[in-house]
C-alpha cells in the first residue's frame, strides 16, 4: 500500500475516527450497540455503503454538476442503502426485524455524506475508497467496542454465548439507552486521552 | 443538469428494481415464516421465549400444518389450535389496533369460553426501537401467556365493566396504554363474538 493511501486509511481509523474526533453518527452509535451481532451487522452495512458511495460519487465527481451535488449524493447513498436493506430481509430476517429503521437511517448517517462532501467528490477513486475504509471501519471498532461492554454488562453474554454466569447480576441499565450514553461517554474519554488530538497538544504547550 | 439527475436517478431505480425482483421472492418466504412462527407461539404450540432452542423453518411449517386450522374466512378471522387427537385447544384472534406511531398487528390467543388470555404474537408495528418495541420481548410478552389474565366482559350500556391492567413497559406509556385500550375495549366484542360462534366452530370442526 503506497504510503499516501496508507495515511488516509489512518486519519480515517484513528486521527479524524468519525465517533470519537467528529462526534458523528451518533444516532446508531446509541442504538444499535446493545448486542454485537446487531452492531457487526450494522457495521458492515456501513462499511459496504460508505465504500460503494465514495468511489461512485468520485467516479462522478467531474461530471456532477456542483449545484445539484447533494442530490446526487442522497440518491447514490439512498439506493446502496435499500439493496443492503432488501439483502437483509432475505437473508438475515431476524437481524433485519431487530434493527428496524435503523438500516435505512444509514442514509442519513451524518459520516456517510460527510466523506462523500469532503473528500470523494474531491479526489480519484482509489483515495476515496481508502478514506469510506478507514473511516467506517474507524467507526466500527468504536460500535463494537461500546457494545461489547454492553451485551457482557447487561446480558452477560458474548456475541450471544453466556460468558458471566453464576452470581452476576445484569446490569440492566447497559443495554437500555442510558447505558449507551454512559459507554460512549466512556469510549471517547479513553480515546482522547490516550491520542490527544494535535490542536488539545497545542493548546496545552502554550 | 436535469438530463444527469434523471440518467443517475434511472440507473439507480433500476439497480433497485433488480435487486428486488430477485429478492422478492424469498423475503416474502421469510415473512410468512415469521408470521407462522408467531401464531404458533401465541398459541402455546411452540416456546414463546425461544432463545436456543428455535424451532427451523421446516419444523415451525410441519407444526403448523399438523396443529392449526385455519379459519380467517369466519366472521372473527382467527387461528385455533389443535390438540393432538384434532380438538381444539383455544383460538389466535388476529389483531390490529392504533399503537403510538402507527398500527400493531398481532394475534392473541384466548379460549373463548372462560375469556383466559394465553398469548401474544405481533406480527409488525412501527414502535420507536428500544422503547416501545420491546412489546415484542418475551420479559414483556409472559404476562399475557398461561391464562393468568382474563378478558373483561364488555361493557353493558352506560356500565363500565372492570378493566384489566398490565405491566407497561417504562418509556412507553403510550404504546402500554394502546395494548390496555386494546384488551379492554376490542378485545372484549371479539371474545363475545367469538364465544357465540364457538359451537359452530367447534361443530364444524367434529362434524
Amino acid at each position: 500500500m503506497p504510503p499516501r493511501t496508507l495515511q488516509i486509511f489512518k486519519t480515517g481509523l484513528w486521527d479524524d475516527n468519525p465517533v470519537f474526533r467528529q462526534i458523528l453518527g451518533i444516532c446508531s452509535t446509541l442504538a444499535v450497540t446493545n448486542r454485537l451481532v446487531n452492531t457487526a451487522v450494522m457495521c458492515i452495512g456501513l462499511v459496504y455503503t460508505m465504500i460503494l458511495s465514495s468511489v461512485t460519487v468520485s467516479v462522478l465527481r467531474n461530471v456532477t454538476p456542483r449545484r445539484i451535488r447533494m442530490m446526487v449524493e442522497v440518491l447514490i447513498i439512498a439506493a446502496y442503502v435499500i439493496v443492503l436493506k432488501l439483502f437483509l430481509e432475505a437473508f438475515l430476517p431476524d437481524i433485519s426485524r431487530e434493527l428496524g429503521a435503523y438500516v435505512g437511517l444509514i442514509i442519513t448517517n451524518c459520516i456517510v455524506m460527510g466523506r462523500c462532501e469532503a473528500f470523494a467528490g474531491q479526489n480519484r477513486p482509489w483515495p476515496s475508497l481508502w478514506d469510506a475504509f478507514g473511516c467506517s471501519v474507524g467507526y466500527s471498532f468504536v460500535l463494537l467496542f461500546i457494545a461489547f461492554f454492553r451485551e457482557l454488562l447487561g446480558f452477560g453474554t458474548f456475541f450471544g454465548v453466556p460468558v458471566l454466569t453464576g452470581d452476576w447480576t445484569f446490569w440492566t441499565i447497559m443495554v437500555m439507552p442510558p447505558g449507551a450514553f454512559f459507554m460512549l461517554a466512556i469510549a471517547v474519554w479513553l480515546a482522547r486521552s490516550v491520542a490527544p488530538a494535535k490542536a488539545e497538544e497545542k493548546g496545552k504547550a502554550k | 443538469m436535469f438530463v444527469f439527475m434523471v440518467v443517475v436517478a434511472s440507473f439507480f431505480a433500476g439497480v433497485i428494481a433488480a435487486a428486488n425482483l430477485a429478492l422478492a421472492g424469498r423475503i416474502r418466504v421469510n415473512r410468512n415464516l415469521f408470521r407462522q412462527r408467531k401464531i404458533l407461539e401465541a398459541l402455546e404450540l411452540i416456546d414463546y421465549r425461544a432463545g436456543k432452542g428455535k424451532r427451523s423453518g421446516k419444523e415451525i411449517q410441519k407444526i403448523f400444518e399438523e396443529r392449526v386450522k385455519d379459519l380467517t374466512d369466519r366472521p372473527v378471522a382467527c387461528y385455533a389450535a389443535l390438540t393432538p387427537d384434532g380438538k381444539i385447544s383455544r383460538v389466535g384472534v388476529l389483531s390490529r389496533w392504533q399503537g403510538f406511531w402507527g398500527p400493531i398487528e398481532g394475534i392473541v390467543s384466548v379460549t373463548p369460553e372462560d375469556r383466559r388470555l394465553h398469548g401474544i404474537g405481533i406480527f409488525s408495528h412501527s414502535e420507536t426501537p428500544g422503547l416501545g418495541a420491546r412489546m415484542t420481548e418475551p420479559e414483556f410478552r409472559k404476562q399475557f401467556f398461561s391464562g393468568e389474565m382474563e378478558v373483561p366482559a364488555p361493557a353493558d350500556e352506560g356500565e363500565p365493566s372492570e378493566r384489566v391492567g398490565i405491566d407497561a413497559i417504562t418509556g412507553a406509556t403510550r404504546t402500554s396504554e394502546s395494548i390496555v385500550k386494546f384488551l379492554n375495549e376490542s378485545l372484549p366484542k371479539t371474545v363475545d363474538t367469538l364465544r357465540q360462534e364457538m359451537p359452530s366452530v367447534r361443530a364444524g370442526k367434529e362434524g
